[in-house]
This record gives structure tokens, C-alpha cells and sequence, in this order.
């Protein structure tokens, strides 16, 4: 048991901690500051990426709102300015009857029909 | 709750433990210093998920003892030495504490390498049963038995090998 508790010590002092070589503090947290600019970096670059997406998908709703806002109301001219033609048409056929039958004698039949 | 210190703290603090664990297992300095800052760079971008510097100390022993399996895994394949091929002591002056700590840490160094990491945290870190079991994630009573097969096979080694080196050196002197 002694000759076990002895070797026991042996291997604890044969596996004391040594110190770390110098200047690897120094490196490791050179390493991460490089590392956590890099990620900084990219995050930006991610942010800008998603800003640049997102504004030109704005401006492309916006300018199909306003595409369809212009077609709805050129539309709504071309309804109007054949509607007009309708009643054109309609008022100058109406007026070519009222001719006609007043070249008939329309007068006449007036006449007879209040007597 | 303890307050968590910061990065450059807690390099500061534990470089010569994870340093040590990887040299310890490795056997190779290069290796060690690489692996400890890898280490620590895996440190760095976990570090907001630990609590106090308890759970740093643990979290690098963890990962510090996986990765050190993993490497004596890759170098296994590349043929590392084995138990039979550490260097035997030539004679008595060669005998030093020195050089025995030297052949000690070559035997660690060749043993299977979740017995290595067992050894390491138990002798160099002087952790208990249980938070080895823990850091390996191996049942207690696992970790308790190979420890115990580790010890004497490397104190049988050793024994043998001081035997070997006095008869070495009566054969010098006679």
C-alpha cells in the first residue's frame, strides 16, 4: 500500500502543471479580438445586406401600387370619355328622330289625340 | 451567483491548466499550444452560456480532454509510440527524478486515451471520482476501476523497468 501511495506521489509530482509559454495570453486573446472583428464585420455586412433587400423591395411595392393606381385611373378616363360618346351618340339620334317626325306631321296626330 | 470575470481573466487564470492537460496527453509542446488557444477560441464565442468560473474551469476540462482524446485518435492512425516503446533508463546517474518524471509522463503519454485523460485529471488536476466521471461522461464506477487498472499497469512498467536499468548497470560495472 505504502509502495501504491509512493508511485501515487511520483505521478502527481511527474504531472505538476507546467506554465504556459510566454506570450500565449497575449496570442490567444489577439486571436479572438481578430475573430470577434471579423464576426463584427460580418454582421454588418449581413445588416447592410438585409436593408439594401428589404428598401429596394419597398420601392418596387411602391412603385407597382402606384403602376396599378395609374391604370385603375386611366381606366377610369376611358370609361368616362366613351360614356360621353354614348350620350353623343344617343342625344344626336334622338334629335334626328324628333326631325323625322316632325316632318311626318307629328302636330297633326297631337291634335287629334288632345280633341 | 459569481460574477463572471473577464475574457483575458479567465485566459489568465486557466492557460496552464489546459496547457498542461494537452502537453500532459500529447507529449508534444507545439501541439499543446495550438490546441490551448483553439481551446480558448471555442471559450470565447461560448462564453455567454456559462454561469460562474466553476462552470468555465469544468467547460474547459471538458473540452479540453475531448479534444485531446480526438488528437490521440487522429495520431494513433499516424502510429504513435506504444507503452513498450518508451526509452528504458540506461543507468543509475541516468536515474534522476528528472529523467523518472520524464519516462512517467512517456508512459502516461502512450496509455489509451480516455485512460490518459483519467490519469491526468486525477494526478495533475487532482479532481475527484465523481467530476472526472462527469468531464469524461463515463459512469463513476467505470472511471474509479480503469483508474485503478491504469495505476498499476504504469507502476508495474516502471517497476520493471528500474529492475532492467540495475541490471543494466551491474553489468557496466562488473
Amino acid at each position: 500500500m505504502d509502495d501504491l501511495n509512493h508511485f501515487e506521489d511520483r505521478l502527481r509530482d511527474s504531472l505538476q502543471r507546467v506554465e504556459a509559454p510566454g506570450g500565449l495570453a497575449r496570442r490567444i486573446l489577439a486571436r479572438a479580438e481578430a475573430r470577434r472583428r471579423s464576426v463584427t464585420r460580418r454582421w454588418l455586412a449581413a445588416a447592410a445586406a438585409i436593408l439594401l433587400v428589404a428598401g429596394a423591395g419597398a420601392y418596387g411595392l411602391r412603385d407597382r401600387r402606384l403602376r396599378l393606381e395609374e391604370q385603375r385611373m386611366a381606366q377610369a378616363e376611358q370609361a368616362r370619355q366613351q360614356l360621353l360618346l354614348a350620350l353623343e351618340i344617343t342625344s344626336r339620334e334622338l334629335s334626328k328622330v324628333e326631325r323625322q317626325l316632325n316632318a311626318i306631321g307629328v302636330q297633326r296626330i297631337r291634335l287629334e289625340a288632345t280633341q | 451567483m459569481a460574477i463572471l470575470p473577464d475574457f483575458a481573466e479567465i485566459v489568465r487564470d486557466n492557460q496552464a491548466m489546459v496547457f498542461s492537460m494537452a502537453l500532459h496527453a500529447l507529449d508534444d509542446r507545439d501541439a499543446a499550444e495550438d490546441m490551448t488557444q483553439d481551446v480558448f477560441l471555442a471559450l470565447h464565442g461560448h462564453l455567454h452560456r456559462l454561469a460562474s468560473p466553476q462552470h468555465v474551469k469544468h467547460w474547459l476540462a471538458r473540452v479540453t480532454s475531448n479534444r485531446c482524446v480526438d488528437e490521440i485518435r487522429r495520431r494513433r492512425l499516424r502510429r504513435g509510440p506504444s507503452l513498450e516503446e518508451v526509452p528504458e533508463a540506461r543507468s543509475r546517474a541516468e536515474q534522476s527524478d528528472p529523467l523518472l518524471s520524464r519516462q512517467l509522463r512517456q508512459m502516461v503519454a502512450s496509455l489509451p486515451p480516455k485512460a490518459r485523460m483519467m490519469i491526468i485529471l486525477r494526478y495533475q488536476e487532482d479532481l475527484e471520482i465523481g467530476e472526472i466521471a462527469r468531464i469524461l461522461d463515463i459512469p463513476a464506477q467505470s472511471v474509479k476501476s480503469r483508474l485503478h487498472r491504469s495505476v498499476s499497469l504504469l507502476r508495474e512498467r516502471m517497476f520493471r523497468r528500474q529492475a532492467a536499468a540495475q541490471e543494466t548497470q551491474k553489468a557496466w560495472t562488473t
